[in-house]
């Protein structure tokens, strides 16, 4: 369950375009932001999570706390399942609009990830980019290796033609 | 003896008294010379005659006129004796060369001249629809497209009237004549005459061309409702409108400059160029109409492209044929003659009416659905943007609430 | 004061015209012209008409010089409209022109002979007139009513042949006319009927504007047209006068004239031979106004009209030279001691009656007033 769920109506933007008449929008586009932060004041630095980063973007700063740089961070939640004593936070807002107003909805980490087979184009940039190489083509159909997939979300964000979505708690 | 038996011999002679009987009356045989005019002029080849009374327009003393001729079966000139003066202009403005004079058909053959003419013709382009039904029956070719018109070669035309005939709409070929244009000279003399009085009366106003001084007089100027137009291709020149005109009509540009509203030029002009109002385009074949047969149709358009007449030929959306408007179209057979397939036929106006109602409501619905589609196609990729920014705003306001620690 | 009425019906004119001669005794002191016999309208009959039909009807306006008219006609359009015409066209009009002036000349000469009785030189005279209506036959196809000039050139061209029988026939005719002229300047009863009576001045000239020949006679040779014509310059043309500006004077102008003439047809054909070409263009009118001059045998001829595009003539204004010298005669008179001698006066100015013919005056039918017609 999200943990996190507002609704906000879009009727006003609607009616600057289509005047009174009753219309329900619902786009299959999402405005997804993720933020990662590490409390300084319950880290130990331990640098645990320096040794776990699969692309080694954290960097040790002691005696102070390691540091993240955010711009390559793909938030694979390696380093918040190590942490011993969960100072590194990751959240997700993601914005939908549906039928009419925007909803949205927090998580924490992805849950759950949804191929829609239709809507994908083989354009194969998830293969090439995928930081654990969980992705695989075989005979022009992708699959995911779930044992390798850490539910990063970083193949959702490139996807031209949103075929891979994820669900979150 | 011997001046008897001369006398004698004399008689028993031949043809003596052939010759005695016809002393007086035998005349003096005189060849005139090669050149020499005799009157009238001959009808050398009267089975090439066409009938087009060339001659009969450029006799300048009225000698010649047509006459139905049984053995040839066509009217044929025949030239009153009394009258001819022997000028020539007959045989040069025959376009068949069936006529000579002297020698001046044979000398001047294949040389260009002008044709003189009674009644002469001229093509309003404000009613032409570009048809060239004229351009077709014309026995001389002198009618061209010149981009905006038809127009007539003055020199050239040869006063026959035939385009007039072939013409679909009313009163679109306007002729005038010697005497009608005798008669607004006439007229128009008198106006100007009676001008040039009324400005000798109050001699000290004599600067006459002042119009504050003529509207005070009465207003008797304002006999027409609007200030008239000069149509440029009926249009001969003759300034008959200038002499008339209280105000001042700048020919060259077919302008009317300054204008009192007095309808003089109006009366006065031979070819009815100057203009108040609309023109109606009036069809001459009101009870048959064009039709475009669907099955052989190919839809290739080219009756589509080729028609003048606005919104005489629409294309159908559920058919992708053209179809013709009966109201509308004036029957000139353009579409007709350019058709590759010979799909165009011509059949009761009133099929065709209805085979237009049928499909005209049917594009009409089919409009008003396209146009609607449109208009929502594009108000939802204008919503869509506008929705995409306004959630992005609300997500970035939602994110900052739960920043906590600072960089 | 009495008064001698000739005409309009008169033996001794050739043309409709009442002159009241004012006489005490036998001396002529005065004169009254009255005219109206002939006026026909034939400015009014044009318009509205196609320039081809129009300039038959200005052939018709004069009997005698009626190819001059057609030339001025044709020229006034051409000057309007620019048009180039032919080299060939050019000197056929000044060949069929000069014969013209020869053919006018004669009769002039046969009328005015005939006037002081002096028959055989008449006689003479119209016997080589008729050769040279034989060459005008033979150029255009007509003898006087010609129908050979158009707007743009001529209509027919001549040959070799044609040309050949020209120039024998002109030799002729230069012979002819050289007895004649011998004859006139040396017969006693000429001169004494000629010399010193019918005397006019250069300063009336110049106060009645006579043209032609009467003005030529009395010392104005700048009167000629023919030295403004673009072709007669050409052929460097030079005017016949003389100053005594009596009745002989007038008469050997119009003998002399006929030789230069001659010398004119010479170099017309000579030039006509080097040059090549069509004898017509096709024309294109344009509308507008316009006017031009000629010389015709009795002088200045002017044309002045305005037309429509397709060349209809909408308004035409015609002047012709006896108007002004009609005007002359009454100065004439001055010097005629007897009524005779005022008939004669009047042959040798060569009057053209019917030609001169021609006003049009505008009349309010209510009021009667009158306009004079205005051409604008």
């Amino acid at each position: 369950m999200p943990m996190l769920s507002k609704t906000i109506s879009a009727k006003k933007v609607i009616k600057r375009h289509f005047g009174d008449l009753d219309v329900e929008l619902s786009l299959d586009d999402k405005i997804v932001k993720k933020r990662i932060d590490i409390d300084s004041k319950k880290c130990l630095s331990c640098n645990i999570c320096v040794e776990v980063c699969p692309i080694n973007i954290i960097k040790s700063n002691t005696p102070y706390h390691p540091k993240i740089s955010k711009e390559d961070c793909v938030y694979c939640s390696t380093c918040v399942n190590a942490c011993p004593v969960n100072a590194i936070e990751i959240f997700h807002i993601v914005g939908r609009v549906f039928k009419g107003n925007v909803i949205i909805e927090r998580w924490n980490r992805n849950e759950k990830l949804i191929y829609n087979r239709s809507k994908c184009v083989s354009c194969l940039v998830c293969m090439k980019n995928c930081p654990f190489c969980a992705i695989n083509k075989s005979k022009e159909v992708i699959e995911f290796d779930m044992e390798k997939c850490r539910l990063c979300g970083y193949c959702g964000y490139l996807c031209p033609s949103n075929a891979i979505d994820f669900e979150g708690i | 003896m011997s001046s008897s038996m001369w006398y004698l011999y004399e008689f028993v002679r031949k043809k003596w008294i052939k010759k005695f009987l016809d002393a007086k009356t035998e005349k003096e045989i005189v060849i005139a010379p090669k050149r020499y005019r005799k009157v009238p002029p001959k009808i050398l080849y009267p089975e090439r005659c066409i009938s087009c009374g060339a001659c009969e327009g450029s006799c300048p003393s009225f000698a010649i006129k047509l006459i139905d001729n049984k053995k040839y079966n066509k009217k044929i000139p025949k030239i009153d004796v009394g009258s001819c003066i022997s000028c020539g202009n007959c045989v040069e403005s025959c376009p068949t060369k069936v006529l000579e004079i002297g020698v001046i058909m044979e000398e001047t053959r294949g040389l260009p001249w002008n044709i003189p003419k009674y009644s002469h013709v001229i093509i309003d382009e404000e009613l032409c629809v570009n048809c060239g039904s004229c351009k077709l029956v014309c026995p001389v070719d002198v009618i061209e497209y010149n981009g905006i018109t038809h127009v007539i070669d003055e020199n050239g035309c040869i006063g026959c009237k035939r385009c007039i005939e072939a013409c679909p709409v009313i009163d679109t070929i306007k002729t005038y004549d010697e005497k009608i244009l005798k008669e607004k000279i006439d007229k128009c003399q008198y106006l100007k005459f009676e001008k040039l009085l009324s400005c000798d009366k109050d001699s000290s106003n004599s600067n006459d061309r002042n119009l504050d001084i003529k509207k005070e007089k009465g207003n008797v100027y304002e006999k027409i409702s609007e200030i008239p137009r000069i149509v440029k291709s009926l249009c001969i020149s003759c300034e008959n409108c200038v002499d008339v005109c209280p105000g001042n009509i700048d020919l060259k540009n077919y302008k009317v400059v300054e204008c009192v509203k007095c309808g003089d030029c109006i009366e006065v002009c031979p070819t009815t160029a100057m203009r108040i109002g609309e023109v109606v385009k009036g069809i001459k074949l009101k009870d048959k109409c064009y039709i475009i047969d669907e099955k052989s149709c190919i839809g290739c358009r080219i009756c589509y492209k080729s028609c003048n007449v606005d919104n005489a030929i629409f294309i159908s959306t559920e058919t992708r044929l053209p179809y013709i408007n009966p109201e509308l179209c004036v029957r000139c057979g353009l579409c007709y003659r350019e058709c590759p397939v010979d799909a165009i036929s011509l059949t009761n106006t009133e099929k065709v009416l209805e085979i237009y109602k049928i499909r005209r409501i049917k594009d009409k619905f089919d409009a008003i659905i396209k146009s609607d589609l449109e208009e929502l196609s594009k108000n939802y990729v204008m919503s869509k943007n506008d929705i995409v920014e306004f959630a992005k705003i609300k997500v970035n306001k939602e994110v900052n609430k739960f920043i906590k620690y600072d960089d | 004061m009495n008064v001698v009425p000739i005409g309009p019906i008169h033996p001794v004119l050739k043309e409709p015209i009442r002159i009241k001669l004012i006489v005490e005794g036998e001396n002529v002191v005065g004169s009254e012209l009255e005219m109206g016999y002939v006026h026909r309208g034939i400015e009014k009959i044009m318009e509205g008409k196609h320039y081809l039909k129009g300039i038959y009807l200005s052939e018709r306006v004069c009997g005698i010089c009626s190819y001059i008219h057609t030339q001025t006609f044709a020229e006034c359009i051409e000057h309007m409209s620019k048009i180039e015409v032919p080299d060939k066209a050019r000197y056929l009009r000044v060949v069929t022109a000069e014969l013209e002036r020869i053919h006018s000349h004669l009769i002039a000469a046969a009328v005015y002979d005939l006037s002081i009785e002096h028959e055989t030189l008449a006689m003479w005279c119209l016997n080589a007139r008729e050769h040279v209506m034989d060459l005008m036959e033979l150029i255009t196809g007509n003898r006087v009513n010609m129908g050979f000039n158009v707007v743009g050139g001529v209509r027919l061209d001549i040959n070799k042949e044609i040309i050949d029988k020209i120039y024998k026939k002109i030799n002729e005719l230069e012979d002819d006319m050289k007895n004649i002229l011998e004859v006139f300047e040396t017969g006693p009863l000429i001169n004494l009927r000629g010399e010193g009576i019918g005397v006019i001045g250069y300063r009336e000239i110049m106060k009645t504007r006579a043209v032609g020949p009467v003005a030529r006679a009395s010392a104005m040779p700048e009167s000629d047209w023919r030295l403004r014509h673009p072709t007669y310059k050409e052929l460097k043309f030079k005017p016949v006068w003389r100053d005594e500006g009596d009745n002989s004077a007038r008469m050997i102008v119009r003998h002399e004239e006929v030789m230069t003439s001659i010398n004119l047809i010479r170099k017309a054909l000579e030039l006509y031979e080097e040059s090549s070409g069509g004898v017509r263009v096709k024309v294109d009118i344009k509308g507008g106004s316009g006017e031009w001059k000629n010389e015709a045998p009795r002088g200045e001829v002017y044309y002045k009209m305005s037309l429509t595009d397709g060349g209809l003539i909408k308004r035409i204004m015609i002047r012709t030279p006896t108007v002004m010298n009609l005007e002359a005669y009454k100065y004439m008179l001055k010097t005629c001691p007897t009524v005779s001698d005022a008939v004669t006066t009047y042959t040798s100015i060569d009057p053209c009656v019917s030609c001169t013919e021609r006003t049009i005056v505008l009349k309010d039918k209510k009021t009667g007033k009158i306009k004079p017609y205005s051409f604008k």
